[in-house]
């Protein structure tokens, strides 16, 4: 294989072809990722509630949510809602993004609300007993004396999950919905210059990801000082 | 009581209302929705500098205007992956699925398919492309004995390799693209494609060439064909009147020439770019200069 006409050659494409990568291919793939944590988070939050309400059926069925969501391939799932759901509810008036924007933020919203639940079973057992001991509510405990140091252990996760989150939104290139994996497909297609065209968006990917699992670590040390313990 | 009742009442209302709309939603089909995967070109690909529906070029893309135009319906094209086309029309998302399918006994069995369509010499010619320096090397079926031959698995190349060259090695391969970086770098020596993609490689990459052997082609294999959901008759029948339309009215093979020509200039504007920034193309060392003083 002859390395040599790589590098002209990825010259070349970023010079016809940067506004798809760039403009086209990172926008979409910030805009799908931030729908999906966004309303993952939400959502989450929401899950991780019922998961630790006092209903042994609530907690059963968000169990089943849970365990469906995250044993099945993330892939499967965006098939389903693209081709299934919106069969199912044809009446909604959702694009295809939007069909697989709402996959994804599903399938976070399972993953935001373990990390949700996980990050406030850490907190000490302890600390809600001496809150309670000193006269506070179950409610007051929860949201004055636990939920401010759950948030030190979630806050990290969540950044790690939209990460995570990030690059799983190239599996909407199976629908051509302009995310960066698109770009690829587009511009490999168009060219068939696909070796070129995956190390761009390689590249583009990790420009992205790298500067985020810094902010993360950063904000790990941050969170981790402090600690009582 | 009262109150149960009202409210009962303005509850179903709601469902009526809501089961009407979505009953005219339905009906409003004056859309002719058709899944393509466009990264293949010349069939069918993106032409980066449009927007909308209008970036979906290629032969297929101006077969499914003229089919939509025909029927007097508004074309919409969803773009997805090449599997994901089957089963877009298995599911009714989509009316048909035009992404440059040739005739197969499954699909046949799984599908509705249109009669053959002819689109240039993309499927006519099937040939066999090589590394640039072992241009002339494999010229009869004979010479690929032992040979390792790179083809689409499932693909229509795939059998013509198994029936004419009896002798090689296939080694089966995913994505072309995939499948022509294998190529350049040995895993294979040589490689079964149809002549427009032939065309489109060399168009693009030096590093490649015809090896001057081509397959015998059945006619069955030489067109494409619309894949429509099984037991859509009515629409498989209007698909085809529309398409002996088309071509009696001969207008194939000016579509194919203006999809290659597209496709070509995907890159040829490329090229004189660069003639210009750099005159040599050879060594690294002129990329790496060529990047330092971009």
């Amino acid at each position: 294989m002859d390395l040599s006409q790589i590098v002209p050659n990825i010259v070349k494409l970023l010079q016809q072809y940067w506004q798809v990568f760039l403009l086209e291919g990172v926008a979409n793939t910030l805009k799908l990722t931030a729908i999906a944590v966004l309303f993952g988070v939400i959502l989450g939050t929401l899950v991780a509630m019922a998961k630790m309400c006092r209903f042994k059926a609530v907690r059963f069925m968000i169990g089943v949510y849970i365990e469906v969501i995250r044993g099945t391939p993330i892939l499967l799932q965006l098939y389903i809602f693209y081709f299934v759901l919106s069969n199912v509810f044809s009446f909604l008036p959702l694009t295809p993004f939007m069909w697989v924007a709402l996959a994804l933020c599903i399938n976070s919203s399972a993953y935001v609300s373990e990390v949700i639940r996980a990050g406030i079973q850490a907190v000490d057992k302890g600390q809600t007993e001496a809150a309670r001991s000193l006269g506070l509510s179950g409610r007051q405990a929860m949201t004055r004396i636990v939920l401010p140091q759950a948030v030190r252990n979630i806050l990290p996760a969540l950044g790690n999950e939209f990460i995570m989150m990030l690059k799983e939104t190239s599996l909407a290139s199976t629908f051509f919905l302009g995310d960066l994996m698109t770009s690829y497909l587009l511009v490999g297609g168009a060219t068939y210059l696909r070796f070129e065209a995956l190390i761009i968006v390689g590249v583009i990917y990790l420009c992205l990801t790298f500067p985020l699992s810094k902010v993360v670590a950063a904000f790990e040390r941050r969170m981790a000082r402090g600690t009582a313990d | 009581m009262k109150l149960k009742k009202i409210l009962a009442l303005l509850l179903a209302l709601c469902l009526i209302v809501t089961a009407a709309a979505a009953c005219g939603e339905g009906k409003k089909g004056e859309k002719l929705k058709v899944a393509t995967s466009p990264d293949f070109a010349p069939m069918a690909f993106v032409d980066t500098s449009k927007q909308g529906q209008e970036q979906y070029v290629g032969f297929d893309m101006m077969l499914a205007r003229y089919i939509a135009e025909e029927m007097g319906m508004e074309l919409e094209i969803m773009p997805m992956s090449f599997d994901a086309c089957t089963t877009a029309v298995s599911m009714g998302t989509v009316d048909m699925a035009i992404s440059g399918f040739s005739w197969k006994q499954d699909r046949e069995d799984g599908f509705n398919l249109s009669d053959f369509y002819y689109p240039g010499d993309n499927e006519s010619d099937q040939v066999v492309i090589v590394r640039k320096e072992d241009e002339g090397k494999y010229t009869s079926a004979g010479d690929f004995n032992g040979v390792k031959v790179g083809a689409q698995t499932s693909s229509l190349q795939e059998s013509l390799c198994q029936e004419q060259l009896p002798g090689c090695e296939i080694v089966v391969v995913g994505d072309l693209g995939t499948a022509l970086l294998q190529l350049k770098k040995g895993d294979f020596d040589a490689m079964a494609v149809a002549k427009g993609q032939a065309d489109v490689f060399m168009s693009n990459d030096p590093d490649v060439a015809l090896s001057g052997f081509q397959f015998e082609v059945d006619d069955k294999y030489t067109a494409n064909v619309i894949v429509m959901k099984k037991g859509n008759d009515d629409l498989t029948k209007q698909v085809n009147d529309i398409l002996k339309k088309a071509y009696d009215s001969g207008v194939y093979g000016e579509w194919y020439d203006e999809a290659k020509e597209m496709a070509m200039s995907a890159t040829a504007q490329e090229v004189t770019i660069e003639d210009e920034s750099s005159s040599g193309e050879d060594g690294a060392e002129d990329g790496s200069s060529q990047l330092e003083s971009e």
